[in-house]
């Protein structure tokens, strides 16, 4: 039993730097703030549908009818404010749980409205991991007003930082398991695989979208009469999302498994048109990459900028500011 | 002697103090440990609804127990037949030419929550609500041809997809749910021109 107990604190509780869960934060909560600000209109205007259609998920199940529209409105500008001092790392003992609050009310308030959007559920749940750990210990505003060790504190590891970043691993493979799950338990059951159910999604989607005045993908056209290709498709698909789990098991599994599946969201962009912005922006895959030397390739840039700017005297930033980072 | 218990001392002290940090290590494990697990329980937890549903799917035709953000992942996982029917909006002009009209003009939600909400609509017999409203929208329409529409309806059209890909884009079959006129524009038709 200690054993296993020992097992699984080795894996689950692995150090990691402090500034590598802090990227996260940034990168994500950077992404969820796009997310919200590029769908304020659509999403406040939500609020003045007719109440017939509210079908309310998730928290907002609470709800027997709709929020007043100021109200929801009202919602979305308190989630915008808080994103900010999510993503600079400021009171986020606070402001981080009042962030993740607010985005997944405003989320699931948003798919109560007889459409649920998957691509939007691991943006909240990463948020809400982000949250509830000390992402802000490096590369925030908190951090440097304890000031001192500033850097030091930015290069620190520790279990703590470990843990929300295996989690936000684990929840992500999860949920790629579950969407297979789902397949091969459906109506077609493993017959999925075999590239007709797959074309006849994309020509339905394809269909519907010609029909309802919105663009679809011209290269289905082109590709409409490949079945070999849509087989290709199916089995590959089927093949990231059983198989997600294995990406837990080993660092270089799992970094093969997240590139493959980037460039499955990216072939499923072209063929079906359908932008899922979170996989497609490569934030979503972020954290099973050592992000922090995003930091060492920005301060090294910034260096090298300011040397072809200031050659010689001229004014430099402070030296523990461009000095780079080294893990 | 006196340097002795001082360095007991210190040690006791050292000790107590690294026990009391790694008690304060075991209960942050234990919490953090403790939410993980509640995260992954509820992120596998929606599998279970494709044994509970008879093939995931209600009457409403959306996925049944679906949430947010715990989810089954229900798309992509239907069985279509090669006829597929969906509902849309068509504008008749003054000459009865046909002008698909954009889910826009039905709702403000993105497409897919727009179509859902059209399917809704319909399968509850309101189709001729969505049709005023929709007709409503487009009286406010400023270009053509939105703006040559004179009536709307809501339709339900047949498609079979190896035909519809290769060019035949014409439906099977066609059920007309709600028509109505786009008000104003309408009564200009009909209105003699010269006369108030």
């Amino acid at each position: 039993m200690r054993r296993l107990l020992g097992v699984l604190d080795q894996f689950w509780f692995a150090e990691a730097p402090a500034a590598r869960l802090s990227v996260l934060r940034i990168l994500i909560g950077a992404f969820a703030f796009y997310l919200v600000g590029s769908h304020y209109e659509k999403w406040t205007k939500i609020g003045h549908t007719s109440p017939v259609l509210f079908q309310p998920v998730g928290v907002v199940a609470i709800l027997d009818q709709p929020l007043p529209p100021v109200v929801c409105q009202g919602l979305i500008i308190a989630t915008l404010v808080a994103n900010v001092p999510f993503i600079l790392g400021w009171c986020y003992r606070f402001t981080g749980p009042l962030f993740a609050a607010l985005l997944w009310w405003i989320s699931s308030y948003r798919n109560s409205w007889s459409m649920i959007y998957h691509s939007e559920n691991l943006v909240v749940l990463h948020v809400l991991i982000l949250a509830l750990a000390p992402a802000a210990d490096a590369l925030s505003l908190d951090s440097r007003r304890r000031g001192g060790g500033r850097a030091r504190r930015d290069l620190a590891a520790g279990w703590q930082y470990g843990w929300p970043i295996r989690l936000i691993c684990t929840v992500t493979v999860l949920c790629y398991l579950v969407t297979g799950v789902a397949k091969v338990m459906g109506p077609l059951g493993a017959s999925w695989a075999n590239g007709e159910a797959l074309r006849s999604q994309v020509a339905a989607d394809a269909l519907r979208k010609e029909v309802l005045g919105d663009a679809g993908s011209p290269l289905f056209y082109v590709l409409y009469d490949e079945v070999w290709l849509f087989t290709i498709l199916a089995v590959v698909t089927l093949v990231l999302e059983l198989g997600a789990p294995v990406g837990l098991l080993n660092m270089r599994l799992a970094r093969g498994w997240a590139l493959s599946a980037f460039l499955m969201h990216w072939g499923v962009y072209f063929i079906m048109g359908i932008k899922f912005r979170y996989q497609l922006s490569g934030i979503l895959f972020a954290s099973f990459f050592d992000v922090e030397r995003l930091v060492a390739w920005f301060t090294a840039l910034r260096g090298w900028g300011e040397a072809r700017l200031y050659p010689v005297g001229g004014w430099r930033l402070p030296k523990v500011y461009s000095r780079p980072f080294k893990p | 002697m006196t340097e002795l218990e001082s360095r007991l001392d210190h040690a006791d002290l050292s000790s107590a103090s690294t026990s009391s940090c790694s008690r304060r290590s075991l209960l942050g494990k234990g919490a953090a440990g403790l939410f993980s697990l509640l995260l992954i329980g509820a992120t596998l937890a929606p599998i279970m609804q494709n044994w509970r549903t008879k093939r995931g799917i209600d009457t409403e035709g959306g996925a049944r127990g679906d949430s947010f953000p715990f989810s089954y992942y229900p798309m992509f996982s239907q069985k279509r037949s090669r006829l597929y029917k969906v509902n849309y909006l068509v504008g008749l002009d003054a000459q009865g030419n046909r002008h698909l009209i954009s889910h826009e003009f039905a709702g403000e939600g993105g497409f897919n929550q727009t179509r859902r909400q059209i399917d809704k609509l319909i399968r509850r017999n309101r189709a001729h609500t969505l049709c005023r409203h929709v007709a409503a929208q487009v009286a406010e329409a400023i270009e053509p041809p939105t703006t040559e529409i004179v009536t709307v309806q809501i339709v339900t059209g047949a498609y079979e997809f190896a035909k519809y890909f290769v060019g035949d884009k014409g439906p099977v079959s066609e059920l007309v749910r709600a028509s109505c006129p786009v008000s104003y524009r309408a009564a200009l038709q009909q209105t003699p021109v010269g006369k108030p």
